[in-house]
């Protein structure tokens, strides 16, 4: 064994580098792993997030805040458009610098961070559980031990696997993303687009969401079974619709998981498997519906952190302690969860027919009002209970 | 065969979620395909945004199975 250290952490994405914060706040000493050369890069997201979902785990900094988003913009695939002004809808944040100083704050705190560390297997322990990771370093194999790992790898997450957890997803819980970075368009800096429409985006939908006044994160999430084509075909189709004019800065892709019900139930699905615990968008902490993950993110690794520290201090005995991480989260967030992963099974079954609708509808319910908040669970049944199709769509649910 | 088009690979992962056979690694910076593992089910072809996994036939041509999910018309 090359070095030993009571947790580490595989991954240095948010959900990694805030579990990393939160141990090395509690005096734990945290190896942060990351196999990349840099913290933030690439970038595989669209950036947005609710001012709650930021500002409850870290203070927004002008330095990592690109735009701060006033009003939504939802167009209906007949081009029915609805804004709705909200001083505090969100933030376009710079993940590239976001990340780097988020993983700096858990350095700083004692974390001690490897980049270009790539993690190869888990080290099974004689007894039980696992003691610790391989890794490759500049060519070179590497051991370092642990008494409890957590898995922060993202979409792909081999640690689940290792770890004995059926993490893989269907066709039908994975979104196909496409996005660039756009230079020289025209943006409302304050403003975030959303387009519906089957022939826009199949089973997901298409964004804009400003950086600045000219630049924006142009992108849109397919459901990869609904079609045959593939998400940058539709992205190019998209931005050749929406700008006139357009440079290309950057282009990505990525993987959306959603959430898996049967989390938190009986059975192989579990963010707690022996001494590996699963955070963001490992253990599919995703709001199904929207894609939403980065304050999923946050808050999984936090608990995490958390969890985990106290089951160190206690003496590790049993791991039972650490099923409280599994708990305590969807104690917190399983129903929000839960809830859009039932909304997108209805917003899978939606025509263009139904989009119109439900946008006429939204039009309606706020006309010009200012909303100060929402509350997103409350809001989308009020439009399910708006139309008798809809109504009828539930039905079709099993709840 | 399964084969990767490393230009047009960026490298998200979404594919080795979808694999069941664990078929697909990015444990590097690089997607390694692991032939033997691969059951040629197409599900990474499926989600990949930008095409850069593709059925081949040893010869390298396009399987017909993968020619009718790229281009029905022509399946």
């Amino acid at each position: 064994m090359d070095e030993k250290f009571d947790c580490i952490v595989v991954g240095a994405g948010p959900a990694g580098s805030m579990a990393a914060k939160t141990l090395a706040e509690k005096g734990v000493e945290v190896l942060l792993l990351e196999k990349h050369s840099q913290i933030g890069v690439p970038l595989s997201c669209a950036e947005a997030i609710s001012v709650s979902g930021l500002d409850r785990f870290v203070t927004p900094d002008p330095e990592w805040i690109n735009t701060q988003i006033h009003q939504v913009l939802l167009v209906s695939p007949s081009n029915e458009k609805l804004v709705v002004h909200h001083p505090q809808a969100g933030f376009v944040l710079n993940r590239k610098i976001f990340d780097k100083r988020l993983a700096q704050k858990a350095s700083s705190l004692g974390a001690s961070v490897k980049v270009n560390s790539c993690v190869v297997g888990l080290l099974n322990h004689k007894m039980d559980g696992f003691c610790g990771v391989k890794v490759l370093e500049e060519g070179r194999e590497k051991e370092y031990g642990a008494k409890v790992i957590i898995g922060a790898d993202g979409v792909e997450s081999w640690v689940a696997r290792w770890a004995g957890v059926d993490s893989s997803l269907k066709l039908s819980q994975i979104e196909s993303c496409a996005q660039y970075l756009l230079g020289e368009v025209e943006v409302e800096p304050d403003r975030m687009e959303l387009y519906l429409g089957q022939s826009v985006a199949p089973g997901g939908y298409a964004w804009v969401f400003p950086k600045s006044a000219n630049t924006a994160n142009v992108g849109l999430a397919i459901t990869p079974d609904r079609t045959t084509n593939k998400a940058k075909e539709f992205l190019d189709q998209f931005v050749q619709k929406r700008f006139s004019s357009f440079r290309v800065i950057e282009f990505i892709m990525g993987g959306v998981p959603a959430f898996d019900r049967s989390y938190g139930s009986c059975g192989d699905k579990s963010l707690v498997k022996k001494n590996v615990l699963l955070v963001g968008d490992a253990g599919r902490l995703v709001d199904s519906l929207s894609g939403a993950g980065i304050s999923n993110a946050l808050l999984s690794g936090k608990i995490a952190g958390e969890v985990v520290s106290q089951f160190l201090k206690e003496g590790p005995s049993s791991f039972s302690t650490l099923r409280q991480y599994e708990e305590k989260l969807l104690k917190e967030k399983g129903r929000e969860l839960r809830f859009y992963s039932y909304c997108r099974a209805i917003f899978l079954k939606m025509t263009d027919e139904d989009f119109d609708t439900a946008v006429c509808f939204l039009k309606e319910y706020f006309g010009d009002r200012t909303i100060t908040a929402i509350q997103p669970i409350a809001l989308i049944k009020t439009i399910l209970k708006s139309n008798r199709r809809f109504l009828r769509l539930l039905r079709h649910l099993v709840w | 065969m399964l084969q990767l088009d490393f230009r047009l690979c960026g490298e998200c992962g979404g594919c080795v979620a979808v694999c069941s056979f664990g078929a697909l690694e990015l444990l590097s910076s690089r997607l390694e395909i692991k032939h033997n593992l691969c059951t040629l089910c197409q599900n990474c072809v499926i989600f990949c945004p930008t095409g850069a996994l593709e059925i081949k036939s040893i010869e390298g041509k396009t399987s017909p199975s993968q020619t009718k999910i790229s281009d029905p018309k022509n399946g």
